[in-house]
Formats: structure tokens, sequence, C-alpha cells
């Protein structure tokens, strides 16, 4: 008799419940019917309940722990848990300029990172890269590229945008403190509730992921997902490529909910195959009988059910100062004193803030600077598919600065490879070493003040890029097709 | 190997980090203070600590992975970053803006902040906390947080308390017909008072509260307590994720 028909038996079925708390069955007829991703991951990892909805969960992969930070805990006498679960980028202040590397001048933007990492690598954290590691990058590039992310996993960290992560199918969230996880390997958190935003209808053409996130954030609201944790799905979602779906939960904190996840798929499996960190040929097919009991069932319950029909949308870009304020490229920018009652005061600011005129058309508006990069886009698809809206083309001579910043240093040396960098230097964009850059506006990249640049990242807020600097947000083939034009532009004419 | 019981452990959270660097407190029992009404909604992080500002003068601040360092904050000894809502207190040319709630009399004293819908949304900004509570402020009183940013309030002594919109509304309307009226936040009885106003109750997450009680990080205590019980349910995870352990032949670097 082998083990399952021994399970089968009267015996054996007396055994196996015997073998399981009481309180586990009683959590699970209490949690009937609500087998979401969500809740699958999330009750696999919970260590303890802490009193009403709040458990302590086990953390599977933490972004974070600086040297400084190590050493300070190994001199006080902590004893630090699980260094195998850690990795860390310095990715937020590094400049991205080619002499990044040897060239102290930079100053801020200059760090010895390098003996950082490698100070790490000797307290036994293995997973430290620094600025010359062909696996640096953003940290949310360089986690799925390199197959640190996978599904199943609970996933922490202190950048916000860390909910990127869960389009490979697990939960991830930002604003911890790493300090904290190397000394207990496990958080505190309360049980979100379950949102479900399904994407339906077709993409147009020019229509991408990135328009995608835009036009549900425009349509749900900034604070839509508070206490949420939100699952896209829908068969625009299905459709996407594995790194079309990190653009779409990239954005899912500016719905303010911390953490976006996609079920994971065929695409998320064959992305993650041969990747570093990835489960071994000895492992693979045991991870990925795993990994195929993750996807929420057909009769799963969510507290809470959006839909966007992506039917009709045109590639979107924003107006304003939250990425709420996202516009299709053929609308005209909105008048305050018709915006709902709640927003106008926010739309006032905008509009001041932007020196754009309600009414106008969007497309044309004259822009300054160009930026192509971040965690949201900087993948090798989006490089590629910038460079082909730009190739044989060029930047026009109104703009004074059009960057092209890759995700990591893979992403790099790939696009190298393929001659994309060739592409981009000869319509007259700067290539780059890989970062977080003007994104952030904070590591010696930044947009001059009083420019008005398009962008590819998440955050159009006031002064997110550089003090007094105007962002408006766009998808990566926007974005190429603006630089072009030295305006905002209508990708569709470039196709 | 030898554990250290977790009532011995040492704290060296946040909080403690926030204390030892900055001398402020990051206990919060009750507070007696002006309160000022700044009610812009979807105050972004970046907005309230502009991160352009305070990372080009690399003695106010150091990001590392994500993750605040607070010892770099340090200049001589002192912290002399600039102000909370740099953008709103100063015009571009450097003079202060007066129509700036916070740059007019009694609010220049203020340290309870009523502020709009969805506060400090955005990025995880630490600083933002940390320059509200540099610039005099213990509370902040709004309809809603932003969830990184409420989270981060808790580690530096700063009290987000959330009332309906309503409610905000009226006490800003009573602190706008009398602003030298203190305003007293209780958190040990979890309530607003002001003479002349009915008091009003709030409601913060037991462990939260008990956090800012003692000023220090009580989770890590809680979470160092449940050690064995985590050791046990990674060493079970071991053997059913074998992969998310296993590293075999990596190159070296």
């Amino acid at each position: 008799m082998n083990r399952r028909d021994f399970i089968r038996t009267s015996v054996g079925a007396g055994l196996l419940v015997s073998a399981y708390p009481r309180s586990l069955f009683v959590r699970l007829r209490a949690q009937g019917g609500r087998g979401t991703l969500f809740d699958k991951i999330w009750d696999a990892h919970v260590v303890a309940n802490l009193g009403g909805e709040t458990d302590l969960l086990q953390v599977d992969r933490c972004i974070g722990g600086s040297p400084t930070q190590v050493m300070r805990l190994v001199e006080e006498g902590v004893e630090l848990r699980n260094p195998e679960i850690f990795y860390s980028v310095p990715d937020h202040t590094v400049s991205t300029s080619p002499a990044r590397y040897d060239d102290p001048a930079l100053g801020w933007g200059w760090q010895p990172y390098e003996e950082l990492a490698d100070e790490m690598r000797e307290l036994g954290f293995t997973k430290a890269f620094g600025q010359f590691d062909p696996r640096y990058g953003i940290m949310h590039v360089v986690g799925p590229e390199t197959g640190l992310s996978q599904p199943g996993m609970v996933l922490c960290a202190g950048d916000s945008h860390t909910c990127t992560h869960g389009a490979m199918g697990l939960i991830s969230w930002g604003g911890e403190n790493s300090e904290n996880i190397l000394r207990t390997g496990t958080v505190i958190r309360r049980r979100p509730r379950t949102m479900r935003v399904n994407i339906v209808g077709t993409l147009g053409p020019g229509v991408c992921a990135k328009d995608v996130i835009l036009r549900t954030i425009a349509q749900l609201g900034t604070d839509s997902g508070t206490g949420y944790a939100v699952e896209y799905a829908g068969p625009v979602v299905r459709a996407l490529s594995q790194e079309a779906r990190f653009s779409v939960c990239n954005l899912a904190v500016e719905m303010a909910s911390p953490t976006g996840m996609v079920s994971p798929d065929d695409t998320t499996y064959e992305y993650l195959a041969g990747r570093e960190f990835a489960p071994s040929a000895r492992y693979w097919d045991q991870a990925l009988a795993f990994w195929r009991t993750l996807p929420t069932d057909d009769d799963a319950v969510f507290d809470r059910e959006e839909t966007i029909d992506m039917t009709g949308v045109e590639p979107q870009v924003t107006w304003g100062i939250n990425p709420e304020h996202a516009i299709g490229i053929g609308e005209r920018i909105p008048d305050p004193d018709r915006a709902p009652a709640n927003k106008r005061a926010t739309y006032r600011q905008a509009i001041e803030y932007s020196r754009l005129t309600p009414g106008e058309p969007i497309l044309g508006t004259p822009i300054d600077e160009v930026f192509i990069g971040s965690c949201v886009e900087s993948r090798i698809s989006d490089l590629r598919a910038a460079a082909a809206i730009v190739e044989g083309r060029r930047v026009a001579s109104t703009i004074t600065s059009a960057w092209v910043v890759p995700g990591s240093n893979a992403v790099k040396a790939q696009a190298e490879a393929e001659g994309l960098d060739r592409i981009f230097a000869d319509a007259g964009f700067e290539w780059r070493e890989s970062g977080c850059s003007k994104c952030y506006g904070s590591n010696g990249d930044y947009v001059e003040p009083g420019h008005r640049c398009i962008s590819n990242s998440n955050r159009n807020y006031i002064g997110r890029q550089g003090r007094d600097t105007n962002t408006i947000l766009a998808s990566t083939i926007t974005v190429a097709a603006s630089a072009i034009a030295g305006s905002i532009a209508d990708v569709r004419t470039f196709l | 190997m030898f554990r250290r019981p977790a009532q011995f452990v040492r704290h060296t959270g946040m909080a403690a980090q926030f204390v030892r660097h900055t001398g402020m407190a990051a206990q919060f029992v009750r507070h007696t203070g002006i309160a000022a009404p700044f009610r812009q909604p979807d105050l972004e992080s970046e907005l309230i600590a502009p991160v352009g500002v305070e990372l080009r003068d690399p003695h106010a601040v150091h990001l590392d992975g994500g993750d605040v360092r607070l010892d770099a904050h340090r200049h001589d000894g002192s912290w002399n970053g600039p102000h909370a809502f740099h953008g709103f207190r100063y015009r571009p040319d450097g003079t202060e803006d007066p129509d700036f709630v916070l740059n007019r009399e009694p609010y220049r004293e203020a340290s309870i902040l009523l502020a709009g819908r969805n506060f400090g949304q955005g990025s995880q900004q630490a600083f933002a906390a940390i320059r509200l509570r540099q610039c005099g402020m213990r509370v902040v009183i709004a309809p809603s947080f932003g969830p990184v940013f409420h989270d981060d309030c808790f580690d530096f002594g700063l009290l987000p308390v959330t009332l309906d919109e309503q409610v905000v509304e009226e006490l800003a309307d009573q602190v706008g017909a009398n602003p030298e009226i203190e305003m007293t936040v209780d958190l040990a009885r979890q309530v607003v008072e002001r003479s002349g106003m009915a008091p009003v109750a709030f409601r913060i997450d037991a462990r939260r509260r008990l956090s800012l009680l003692q000023g220090r990080d009580t989770t890590l205590l809680e979470r160092l307590q449940h050690t064995e019980s985590a050791e046990e349910m990674r060493e079970r995870d071991r053997r059913r994720r074998p992969w998310l352990y296993n590293e075999p032949d990596r190159r070296d670097p």
C-alpha cells in the first residue's frame, strides 16, 4: 500500500487528522472558499496569530541590510538569523554617470559601494551586489531578474515599490525595517482585505501595461487600495508578458495598496527558469508542482472586486501632481472647477504647479527633458520597445536632456549586445549606467529646476524629480515618441 | 548556542536609534499644545520632507538599500536638516511664505497638526515623520493616512490619529475660531480634548499604542518571544521548500 492509499483508509485518515492541531481545521473552515493567491500564501506563512487580524509572519526574502547596520548589530552582540534570505543592492543613492566607478568628484553620487558589498559578504550576506557586480541594478529589477523573487514567497523591504515583485505571484510590501527582520526573520502584520481588479477588454495599438495601471489608478483613485491587497487579474493581465506585469504591480502602491500581485502561470515559470537563484534542476519539478497550487481558485471570494475595461482606452499621460491625474492622449486638461468637490483643491494646486491651461489638449505640450528608466519599465523588453520607436529618428533639438537608464547591469549588457545602446545614442539619447537615477531625483541625477520632464517612472509628486520640476508620467513608448516630437506625442503615429 | 532571554535584549530598534541620535522622546502618553489646521488632501510624504532637498545635503540624510540610516543624519553632532514642509514654508527666493499656516502666530508653536485625507501618501519616507518631529509636531490628526507613513510615525514618537473627515473639519473650525486655546491628546485614554468642546474618542491599534506608551519597539520584543516557533517553522520550510534555501555552486563574485 503506498502512502496516498494508506491515508484514504480510516486508520490513515485518523492519523492524519490527529497529526494536525484542531485550530488548523477551525481556521480552514472559517476561511472556506477564500482560495485567493493572497490567502494561500499568507496562511502558509503564519508563525502565530497575535490576536484579532494581526499575524506574525515568516519572511522568505528581504531586500536590505547595510554593512553599517549589520556591523552595529554584530558589535552589540545581537544574534542575526537567516542571512541567506537577504539581498542588498544600493540603488537609490548611486549616480548613473559612466564615471561613477572611478570619479570621486561626483561627490554625493559616488560611493565606494563595492567595498561595502565586500564587507557584507564577509559578514555572511552573500547576496550583496556593489555597482561592479553584473547583478547590480535597481532592487526591483534585480530581484526577479536573478530569480531571487519566486512565487509563493513573502518578500519585504524598506522601499515602497517592493510591490513590484508581486507580479511573480508572491506577497510583497515595503516600509519594513530590515533590522527587525535581521534579528527575527519575521514581521508583524495586520491581515489586509483582498481586492481583485479585473482588467478586461482589448488593448488598442500603442497601449501597454503602464497605460493599464495608470488608467486603473485614474478610475479608482490614489487612496482606493488602502487596507487591501490587490490582485490584478482578467484576460488583459493574463496576456501580458512577465516583464509587463511588473509594470502593473509596481504602481499598486500608488493606489495606496502596499501589495499588488498577479497569479503565477506558465509565463511566470518560463520567465523564472534558468535564472541564477531560481530552483536548480534538482528541485525544479518540486517547486513547479508547488507553484501550480498557488493561483487564485475559480470559486475564491474577494472582499472587493473592481473591473477596468481597456477597450477604446488611449495611451495615458498624467497632467498633474499624482498618478491619479492620468488622461488619454487625445483628451484635454481638466478644469478644476468642474472636478469632483473632494478633488477640487488638489486639481487647482496641480494646474498651478504644472503651469498648464485647463481645457487645452495635453497632446503637444512642450517638454524639456526625457527620462527612460526606473523600476517600472527599464527591463530589456521596455528598452527594445523604446528602441523600435526611436530607431532612425532624432531627439528634438528643444530637449535639453534625454536619458536612457537600464534597470540593471544585466539589462545594460544585454541591450549593448543587441546594439540598442547604438540606436539610442544615434537618436541623441544619453546611455547611462544602471540605477534609480532621475525617477528619484536624489542621487546627483535630477531634472533641472523649472523643467518639464516626460518620464516612464511611477511618481509625479511635486519636486519628485528635483525642485520645481514637472513630471509627466507615461509608458516607455509614449516617452520615446515624445522625445522625438519634443512635446507630448501620440505614440500611435510612430508605430 | 547561548541565547539571551527576550526581556534582556538590547533595544537597537528604530525608536531607540531615534532617541539616541535626536535626543527627542519616542514615548508618547499625553500631549497638550496648539493645533494648526493644514488640511490639504493627498499630501505626499515627499512634500512633507522634500527628498530632493534632503538628499542634496549629504549630511542631512542617507538611504541605504531603502533603509533609513539615522546615524548618518548627524552633522557635527546635531541634526540640522531642512524643515518639514520646506516647499510650503519658503518661497523660491528663500524667504518665508506668510500664507503658510505654520508661519503665522500662534501656529508657529503648533505641535498638533489637523491634516487632510490621505496624509503622507507615497514613498517610504521616515524623514516625513522625523521632520515633523523636528518642527515640534507630536500629533497628526487626519481622516486617513498613507499606509507607510502611518506605520513610520510609531517609530518616531509621532501619534497619527484617524478621525472621521467631518470630525476633523469640526476640530479645524473650532481651532480656527480660537487658535490660542490648547488641545490635549491623551493616548492612554485615547481621547482628544479641548475646552469648549465635547471630548472626541479615537482608536489606536493596541500593539502600536503600547509601543508609543513605552517609547520603544515592543513589536520587536513580541517577535523575539516567538523566536522558537519561528525557527521551527523555518526548519519545516527548509524541508518543504528546499529550493529557497539551496544555493549550490554559486560562482564566487
